[in-house]
């Protein structure tokens, strides 16, 4: 802002920094959508065990890709093998640590 | 307390929120983001600029010229009103900003908008300057500030994609 007594002139920067946080969420609903997310899932924020297990050293060896790729249905699985709801409260714990991560990942 | 009521026995969930469309995906993200910490909301807030500056984002500048008047003060502050429209529409885009700014000693300290409004987009209002730097030259106040929701950056509200500073 530029002040006079009388008249004055104003610029505005509007700064589009809301990308990260958009692409983020946007991340979420494609890898939901993938399989690969499976909190938007009738089961959701389960691990993928029990290929988990077997997973960690191919996991460590190729990145998380592999991981990914064998828990496309990870869901209809876990319905399948009649995994059980996890107790109250469990869900939103599970999601708020990795909404944490997630936000973390952004403060990186 | 009667069993049925103590806070620490398992419950059932109250609803199974199921995605069928981006709508699902507001309301889930909007529904987590009530676990994110004040004090995460703030450092996620200066690192979305920081990291928009670092990566050279996208940004916009909007120009307006001002009707100024010097209002009463309240004891050793005083307070003068701007208002302030776009010369023209131009490629720039359209511009409306209306507020006030604090003088304490010859120095802006701060300040108000009650509206902020470009590219017709919903207007902000109610917003609060922080005031970067002020200086006087020739009768005339130089002030950078940067409009602010809180203790947060003010964004657009419709796209809530843009941090504004003027």
């Amino acid at each position: 802002l530029t002040l006079g007594e009388r008249d004055g002139e104003a610029t505005v920067v509007a700064l589009d920094d809301f990308a990260a946080a958009s692409n983020a969420v946007e991340e979420l609903a494609r890898d939901g959508v993938a399989g690969t997310f499976d909190g938007f899932d009738p089961l959701a924020f389960r691990p993928c065990a029990p290929h988990a297990r077997a997973l960690r050293p191919a996991r460590r060896k190729a990145g998380r890709m592999v991981l990914r790729r064998r828990c496309g249905d990870a869901a209809s699985a876990r319905a399948r093998a009649g995994i059980p709801d996890l107790p109250a409260g469990e869900t939103f714990r599970v999601a708020n640590r990795r909404l944490t991560r997630c936000v973390s990942s952004l403060l990186r | 307390v009667t069993a049925a009521f103590d806070p620490l026995a398992p419950r059932p969930a109250l609803e199974v929120w199921r995605l069928a469309d981006d709508d699902d995906v507001a309301r889930l993200v909007a529904g987590l983001s009530g676990f994110i910490a004040d004090s995460d909301i703030e450092r996620l807030d200066r690192s979305l600029l920081v990291r928009a500056r670092a990566m050279r984002a996208a940004g916009r500048t909007y120009r307006a010229l001002c009707k100024v008047e010097p209002a009463a003060g309240d004891g050793h502050r005083q307070r003068i009103e701007f208002r302030c429209n776009a010369r023209t529409p131009s490629v720039e885009g359209r511009m409306a900003l209306e507020g006030r700014v604090f003088v304490v000693g010859g120095r802006v300290v701060g300040g108000a908008v009650d509206r902020l409004e470009s590219d017709g987009l919903p207007p902000s209002r109610d917003l609060d300057l922080d005031v970067r730097r002020s200086e006087t030259r020739h009768a005339m106040r130089a002030v950078s500030a940067t409009p602010m929701r809180g203790r947060l950056r003010a964004r657009a509200r419709t796209a809530m994609r843009s941090s504004a500073s003027s």
